[in-house]
Parts: structure tokens; C-alpha cells; sequence
């Protein structure tokens, strides 16, 4: 993955697919590289800090399943 | 020292014996073709936009590809189909259209075959030792600005293609004659009356098409490699006043991505160089309506680096 200010790109080396992403669902990407499950919430407060709104974690959300969607994370039900 | 024989020195009648016959081979760096056809306005075309290239005998140089471009069908109805090693990938065309259809599978041949690089569509020149892309859609004005700035001072790569060394992302020169169509022919006719043009193809997909030579001073430095230091996407519009607009990098690197012609082939080493080459550039769209104005932008932005 590579990314900037403006946006990321990736490519998924399983489906040859390359994607591109908005800079916020990036950072969320980049977080959950290493592999570790986290909750909506955890992934909220390392994109913006302890003090992230509540609300905020709707739009980190929103980002997760476009992940989700492009088969790069997966939502695992605790 | 042996005398180098060009095109050129050979007479138009031996040009289209030789690609009769034994065929001709054309050294257009990176590459060496070996060009075969019975077809005569493919030897008026190869005597009109190929005269300043190096023409290698056999045992100088191995050809990277055997490309013809033979008679195929009836009397009334001749087509032209173009050979890569004696396969035919293509639908036959008209022979009217033989010289473009050969100049296209040529194409085809580097971006088909050549993977020790990342080749994106683009065209590209250089100055000042920096290369400038310029990726765009068919229809945006690409290949006329490119064939004015290669006639301006600066050094034409390729009208086509992007040759990225996948290990240093270093340029690659790969100058050929300049792909026109329609109006822009006649454009670049009258602004550049010394330039040598290929015969005319009416009624190809693309209208009407003509290739204009590439500038002898491209193909006599055509060895010499340089970085990246500018990916500028144009748009030509009618009357629009020229005008270079930042673009953000992650759509940049994104669009090259999917305009290469081989980005699969390379995976995570093909967006690694893209992303090194996008964070090593200026990223710009650019719009213009006229291309004098388009000269003058790009005579400031060369010096701006």
C-alpha cells in the first residue's frame, strides 16, 4: 500500500486487485496491517485520539466495511 | 572506427527491396526491429519517418522483435495484417492503413512483451535533465503537444509510452515517429514545414492518421536515461486559456497504475515504483486552448525544478 495525504493506493497481492481509498480508510488499513483484530472504536482512537466523538466512530465505520467490501479486512463477531 | 548506416543511406528503391526481400532492421532504442513487407506504402512510411535511425546488419545486432506486415485477401478486396514472429494477433485492416497498422503493432510488441519495465501510456520528453509524463485519453490533445514541445526544445521519449526501469525508475527513451489524427495533422504540418510525415491512413477507427518523425536529435541521444520530475495531464479545450492545476498524488498514482501496460505483470513492485515516481514529480492537470501558450507554460515549468 502506498500512501499520501490525499488518498491511498493498494493492491492485494491474492486478487491482483488494485484499489484506491480515501486517506482515512489508509490509515485505518495501514493500523490493521499488522494483523491484530480491533473494534470499531480501538481503530476510532489511533485515527484520531482519545478524544474522538462517539459519531466518529460511524464514519471510521462506514470506512471499515469499504475495506470489508474490497475484501481487505474482515469483520470477525465477537 | 565502422561508419554507422542509417535509414537513410540507403537508397527509397533498396528500402523497399531490403523489406521485400531479407527484410530491414531498425535500431530504435531500447530496441532493434527487424521489418518485413511487400506493401509499398509501408516502404514509403519506413523512407519517410525512419531515415534517421541506425539500420544494424545481423551479426551487429539480434532483433527484439520480427514484425511484417503482409498482403492478405482478394484483389478486390486487399487487407494488410500485421506478423509478430509469423503469428497474427490482429484482424487484417486495409492496406491503405499498413503503415499505422505497423506503427500500432510495434507498439504492441513493447508493451506486450518488454516486462524488464513498468510501461505506462504516456507520452514523454525531457529537459533540463527531467522527464515530463504527460498521461491522457485519446482525444485530449496529448500527441499534439508532445509533437510541438518535441519541436521546442524539448527532447521527445515517446509519444506512446512511459519505459520505467523497475530497479532505479529511471526513463527510458523510446523515440518514434509521433502518432497524429484529423486536424492536428494539418496543424503540425504548417507550424513544423521541415518535418518528414508518414503517408496518410483515412478511415481508420482513430479518422484519419499520420505519423510525424521524431526529431533527429531524439534518436542520436536516445541512450540517454533521465528521472522523473513532472506528471502533467492535459486537456485540450477550445478557447481555454492555459492553465497547470496541482493534482493530488494518490488519484496521480492511481491513474498510472491503471493506464500501464503492464502494472499486473509487476504487482507490489509496479505500485512501489509508481508511488517513488509520483513522490519524486509535480503533479498537474493542465488545460489549453492554444498551443503557443502550452509551449510557454511548459518553457517556465522546466525551469522550475
Amino acid at each position: 500500500m502506498s500512501e499520501w495525504d490525499d488518498g491511498a493506493v493498494v493492491f492485494d497481492d491474492a486478487s491482483a486487485q488494485l484499489s484506491a481509498l480515501s486517506s482515512v480508510a489508509g490509515a485505518a488499513l495501514s493500523l490493521l496491517l499488522d494483523g491484530r483484530p480491533r473494534s470499531t472504536r480501538e481503530v476510532t482512537v489511533a485515527l484520531l485520539g482519545d478524544e474522538a466523538a462517539f459519531e466518529d466512530d460511524d464514519l471510521v465505520q462506514n470506512h471499515l466495511m469499504h475495506l470489508q467490501s474490497l475484501l481487505l479486512v474482515q469483520r470477525i463477531v465477537a | 572506427m565502422t561508419q554507422r548506416l542509417l535509414v537513410r543511406d540507403l537508397l527509397a528503391v533498396d528500402i523497399g527491396r531490403h523489406l521485400r526481400q531479407q527484410g530491414l532492421r531498425v535500431r530504435i532504442p531500447p530496441f532493434t526491429f527487424h521489418i518485413s513487407s511487400s506493401i509499398p506504402i509501408v516502404a514509403e512510411g519506413v523512407a519517410a519517418v525512419y531515415g534517421d535511425y541506425e539500420s544494424p546488419d545481423e551479426k551487429e545486432s539480434c532483433a527484439d522483435f520480427h514484425v511484417s506486415v503482409a498482403r492478405v485477401g482478394h484483389f478486390v478486396n486487399p487487407r494488410c495484417a500485421f506478423e509478430l514472429d509469423g503469428e497474427r494477433p490482429f484482424t487484417p485492416l486495409a492496406v491503405g492503413e499498413a503503415f499505422a497498422f505497423l506503427e500500432w503493432g510495434m507498439n504492441w510488441c513493447v508493451t506486450g512483451y518488454a516486462h524488464r519495465y513498468l510501461t505506462l501510456h504516456s507520452a514523454v520528453l525531457e529537459r533540463n535533465g527531467r522527464v515530463v509524463l504527460l498521461p491522457a485519453p485519446p482525444g485530449s490533445g496529448k500527441s499534439t503537444l508532445c509533437a510541438a514541445l518535441s519541436r521546442s526544445g524539448w527532447r521527445l521519449f515517446s509519444d506512446e509510452m512511459a519505459l520505467i526501469d523497475i530497479d532505479n525508475g529511471l526513463v527510458h527513451p523510446f523515440p518514434r515517429p509521433i502518432s497524429l489524427k484529423n486536424r492536428s495533422i494539418e496543424l503540425m504540418r504548417s507550424r513544423y514545414p521541415e518535418a518528414r510525415f508518414s503517408p496518410m491512413a483515412h478511415d481508420t477507427l482513430k479518422g484519419t492518421v499520420a505519423h510525424m518523425a521524431a526529431p533527429s536529435s531524439a534518436i542520436d541521444h536516445a541512450y540517454r536515461l533521465a528521472p522523473a520530475g513532472w506528471i502533467v495531464f492535459p486537456r485540450y479545450r477550445a478557447g481555454a486559456p492555459a492553465k497547470l492545476v496541482g493534482r493530488p498524488k494518490a488519484a496521480t498514482a492511481m491513474h498510472l497504475a491503471e493506464n500501464s501496460f503492464n502494472f499486473t505483470v509487476h504487482g507490489k513492485a509496479g505500485l512501489h515504483r509508481i508511488s517513488q515516481l509520483v513522490n519524486s514529480c509535480l503533479c498537474f492537470d493542465f488545460a489549453y486552448g492554444d498551443l503557443d501558450e502550452a509551449i510557454g507554460v511548459f518553457e517556465r515549468l522546466s525551469e522550475s525544478r
